[in-house]
């Protein structure tokens, strides 16, 4: 961190230490030109009152899903989505009482949030009010909202996304057709411009369903553990955690269909597990399958759950770049190697289902027969209310980061393929360098050339942007971002900073020791989510590519993990995240493996290197670096 | 079929109901080991209130005692104090029968033969069967000779366990409110002595808030009486039950263990180097916890638990000592304030409460 621009040094004069303000920043020369590549309304301090409102803020980097810089595209499923679906959840659809909002910018496409709190009496009364009566609907009729609305309105998202035409490009004269049925001269330029609005349209709209029982969904949990300290005081989190553990969440199924397909594959046998094992690429490997029948077999059933279930994005769902399972299938086919490899060797692989759900139920059987009556209700009532709702926390995450993105990433794909063909891209990809507003420009400039005929001057200016904002956006890679920004608050109150982001008082305490390089560099602590202690050989990843790499008993240690995570986890020994609370994916995932984490610890990834020798305890939630990875080389 | 004169602890008759044969003591030793496989209790037997009967008709000491009392002014405190001492005497070098003294040899020797080890030593202790009066420990509850090593010895601390039963306060409590000296029975127990590496006490709720979900394990080096009395701040360990997950633990300074000597116990310097380590693993942390948990299971009601672990060649033991009532907690919240939780509240309102 010592040559990070971002440390507090001139802080003025105050007590207490503040984070330094967005127009204190020091960005690198590298990063000159990011500002363009956003909306104006996301950048700090671009006029002067605004400017007064947000220096009065404390704002934290949403490292939770901005673990990466966000693309310009992708920011319109995210940022831009989050500033009205988030936002409105709490403020206006719910009117969760003392959680107005949630207020979103960005720098160099990090996003950094700060949450807007209500204090006025009369306003909370009346939100109560309302709060009261809707949540309750909700609660109430959840099966029959979750199952028979918004899981088919979702698929009906994606399906409504999937059946929008984009054309390779577009036809050198119109066909026929627009002749005989008189349409008008040509639809096919008002159908470029209008499926890739219908596509932000639906994209936007599948965010609004991202957030519709969310917030819900943590609150419920958040009742739950607050009864649970209530009535058994010291109880930890990790065993509050054993009593939600073994629930049937989607986000589970991508890995469990993997273990059915590795079982598959040594039922079927043949050369089925021979190629599967073997040193090729994914392609080559499904050519092979292909000549033989046991191979077609295998890949009749592999395609019959690729979709949804491989629909699975690298990284958080938030970045395109990264992909998906169904783009690139190199993680699937590696996991099924090591789970082929495992079977063969008598391991068992999977959790057991039922013994984790019988476990569990012990647990909670126990909890309350400690209890009287009296308290038994209430802790009845909070359990049921939570194992109904909670797996929504789980599911959504599956549906909407990983199924709809990876749809929605694949149709701008097109979109960016279709300019190439016209000359303005050089690479689809690029496609989502430009914000979705730019887009939309720049596919009505493809069809404007397209219109001026054959032989029309074709513009350089977005090849030449997007070579300049590649640069610019590899260089945000690069970039530290400040883990917040402004002054902190004396005590973090929001509860649903604290749930979802994990932002609590000491995790911001934490923040600026780092920032100011006197914190100990030894230890971190975070959230003890999934009891044991262990201590062997870290192993760091960014991201979900090359998991696979992750030997047997080493500790995962990683920014946070998702569903694309999942199949490494009976590899780790434990695991250890910078981010996510309790309720984490890792946390859950491991609870279920019996597996030690950690979970929010703020920067395990930035002080933990691959080789280092760490302890973790999955109950106090502490992680200590034994020995540096450069000590024991020699 | 007549009372039996011995009756080991883990003979099913020996059970709470068996309190006017085997005494109080001896009678929830018969309870513990009956709480299931989790639960080991150091084996031993009762000497029944059969066996002091016999004994006393036999040697004709009934008749003594009652005469002896008669000729006493109880309003006269060293007259008490006289016929007390007399009566025990006579009690303590009476010879058992030859009868009575080989059905006390074969079970010491069946002890001895269930018992690992060359040195073989017995706790004898008094089990009273007189429940009724007001403070246990004038009738004999008190009388504990620990280390007792051969067939001879373990004879006469039978005795003068028996002979407790005519102290001064309980012969003067006893004429003070009319009870007949003939009815009062006391039972002796003959239990072997565990080796403790540690040991302590637990209860199987948390005394500081009643939570029931918890144990508070308290331990130290050695035998446990400098936990019981009081003598040394003992390590203490939090443990949540249904998960086994130790939230709370303090490893105190250590400075001084109760230890065996020739014929009881006292108290020893613990090494500096043992001090400050945990008298207790996590494995045995865990261990303990099953065995509260099966006791109260066995019991129905919170406990207060004596217990002593031995360790031999890297294997360790938990053995019970004793289980009563926990009943500080249960006092309070009997008379404490009712749930402040109103009953028909809904989730959401709940959740605003929160808020």
């Amino acid at each position: 961190m010592e040559d990070s621009p971002t440390t507090a040094d001139d802080t003025p004069g105050g007590a207490r230490d503040r984070f330094p303000h967005a127009g204190e920043l020091d960005l690198p020369e590298a990063l000159d030109g990011w500002e363009e590549m956003y909306p104006e309304y996301f950048q700090f301090e671009v006029e002067d009152e605004r400017a007064d409102y947000e220096r009065d803020r404390f704002w934290f980097w949403d490292k939770k899903d901005s673990t990466d810089p966000i693309m310009p595209w992708d920011m319109a499923i995210s940022a831009q989505a989050w500033q009205i679906a988030m936002a409105q959840n709490t403020s206006r659809v719910f009117a969760i009482p003392p959680s107005m909002s949630v207020d979103v910018r960005v720098i160099a496409g990090y996003a950094y949030f700060t949450g807007i709190q209500v204090e006025d009496e009369d306003l909370l009364a009346e939100r109560a009010e309302i709060f009261a009566e809707r949540s309750e609907y909700y609660y109430d009729n959840y099966d029959a909202l979750y199952n028979g609305i918004w899981l088919p309105a979702v698929k009906d998202i994606g399906e409504s996304i999937r059946a929008l035409d984009v054309p390779e490009r577009l036809p050198d004269y119109v066909p026929d057709s627009d002749i005989t049925e008189a349409k008008g001269q040509s639809t096919q330029t008002l159908d470029v411009i209008r499926n890739y609005n219908r596509l932000t349209e639906y994209a936007l709209e599948g965010w609004q369903r991202h957030f519709e029982f969310l917030y819900l969904a943590y609150l419920a949990y958040m009742q739950f553990t607050e009864t649970c300290r209530e009535l058994f005081p010291d109880i930890s989190d990790d065993a509050i955690g054993k009593m939600v553990s073994a629930v049937e969440a989607d986000v589970f199924r991508p890995d469990l269909e993997l273990n059915d397909l590795a079982r598959t594959a040594i039922d079927l046998g043949g050369d089925v597990p021979d190629v599967l094992l073997s040193d090729r690429t994914p392609d080559e490997k499904r050519d092979a399958l292909a000549r033989s029948e046991e191979g077609r077999e295998f890949l009749e059933r592999f395609e019959a759950v690729e979709d949804p279930w491989f629909h699975v994005t690298y990284g958080d769902g938030f970045h395109s770049y990264k992909g998906s399972w169904i783009d690139d299938l190199e993680a699937p086919f590696n996991h099924l190697e090591s789970k082929i490899e495992r079977l063969e060797a008598g391991e068992q692989i999977g959790r057991d289902f039922d013994a984790l759900q019988e476990e569990r139920d012990a647990v909670v059987a126990e909890y309350r027969q400690y209890l009287t009556p009296d308290e038994r209700e209430q802790f009845d009532q909070a359990y049921e209310t939570c194992m109904t709702i909670y797996e929504y926390a789980e599911n959504h995450q599956f549906w909407i980061e990983n199924w709809l993105h990876t749809i929605i990433f694949g149709k701008m794909r097109e979109f960016g393929r279709l300019a190439v063909n016209h000359g303005l891209l050089d690479d689809p990809e690029d496609v989502f360098l430009f914000d979705r507003f730019e887009v939309a420009e720049l596919l009505e400039e493809v069809c404007e050339t397209w219109a001026l005929g054959e032989g029309a001057f074709v513009t350089g200016r977005w090849c030449d942007r997007a070579t300049e904002r590649r640069r610019v956006f590899e260089a945000a890679k690069e970039w530290d971002p400040a883990p917040a920004l402004g002054d902190p608050p004396e005590e973090v109150t929001d509860p649903l900073m604290q749930m979802l982001w994990g932002v609590t008082t000491e995790k911001v305490e934490g923040w600026l020791d780092v920032e100011s390089d006197d914190g100990d560099t030894s230890r971190l602590e975070g959230f003890g989510s999934s009891s044991g202690r262990v201590e062997g050989r870290a192993h760091v990843f960014t991201d979900a590519k090359n998991i696979d790499e992750l030997e047997d008993g080493e500790i995962l240690v990683a920014p946070l993990t998702d569903p694309a995570w999942a199949p490494v986890f009976p590899r780790a020994k434990g695991a250890v995240t910078d981010d996510g609370g309790i309720t984490s994916h890792a946390a859950i995932v491991c609870r279920e493996y019996g597996l030690p984490a950690v979970t929010g610890t703020g920067h395990a990834t930035s002080l933990i290197e691959t080789g280092d020798r760490i302890r973790i305890d999955g109950e106090t939630g502490e992680v200590e670096i034994l020995e540096k990875a450069a000590a024991t080389q020699d | 079929m007549n009372a039996p004169y011995t009756l080991p602890f883990d003979d099913s008759e020996c059970n709470a109901d068996q309190v006017p044969l085997v005494g109080g003591k001896n009678a929830s030793l018969g309870e513990l080991v009956a709480a299931g496989d989790a639960v080991t209790v150091p084996p031993g037997f009762a000497v029944t209130t059969a066996f002091y009967e016999a004994f006393l008709s036999a040697r004709d000491l009934d008749d003594y005692v009652e005469g002896r009392i008669a000729e006493t002014d109880v309003g006269d405190a060293g007259a008490v104090e006289d016929a007390s001492a007399d009566i025990r005497a006579r009690i303590t070098d009476a010879p058992f029968p030859d009868a009575l003294a080989d059905e006390l040899e074969t079970a010491w020797e069946a002890l001895r033969e269930r018992t690992p080890g060359d040195e073989f030593e017995v706790a004898v202790r008094s089990s009273a069967t007189a429940e009724d009066l007001p403070d246990a420990s004038f009738a004999g509850q008190q009388d504990t000779y620990l280390n007792v090593r051969g067939f001879e010895r373990v004879k006469r601390r039978t005795r003068e366990c028996m002979a407790s039963l005519f102290t001064p306060r309980a012969i003067a409590y006893r004429e003070e409110n009319g009870f007949d000296h003939d009815d009062v029975l006391i039972s002796v127990g003959v239990q072997a002595m565990v080796d403790a590496r540690s040991s302590g006490v637990m209860f199987t709720v948390n005394p500081a808030n009643g939570d029931r979900s918890k144990v508070r394990i308290e331990s130290n080096w050695g035998l446990g009486e400098a936990v019981v009395s009081g003598e040394v701040t003992p390590d203490s360990f939090l443990v949540d039950k249904p998960v086994y997950s130790v939230v709370e633990r303090n490893i105190s300074e250590k400075r001084v263990m109760t230890v065996s000597t020739e014929d009881g116990t006292t108290e020893a310097p613990i090494e500096d180097e043992r001090r400050d380590e945990p008298s207790l693993t996590d494995d045995e942390i865990t261990e303990l916890t099953d065995v509260a948990k099966a006791i109260e299971r066995h019991y129905g009601e919170p406990q207060d638990i004596e217990w002593a672990l031995s360790e031999t060649g890297g294997e360790h033991r938990i053995y019970v000592l004793q289980s009563r009532p926990e009943t500080t907690w249960r006092e309070q919240t009997e008379s404490g304030s009712p749930s402040p939780m109103s009953d028909s509240q809904s989730t959401a309102e709940r959740i605003l409460d929160r808020l």
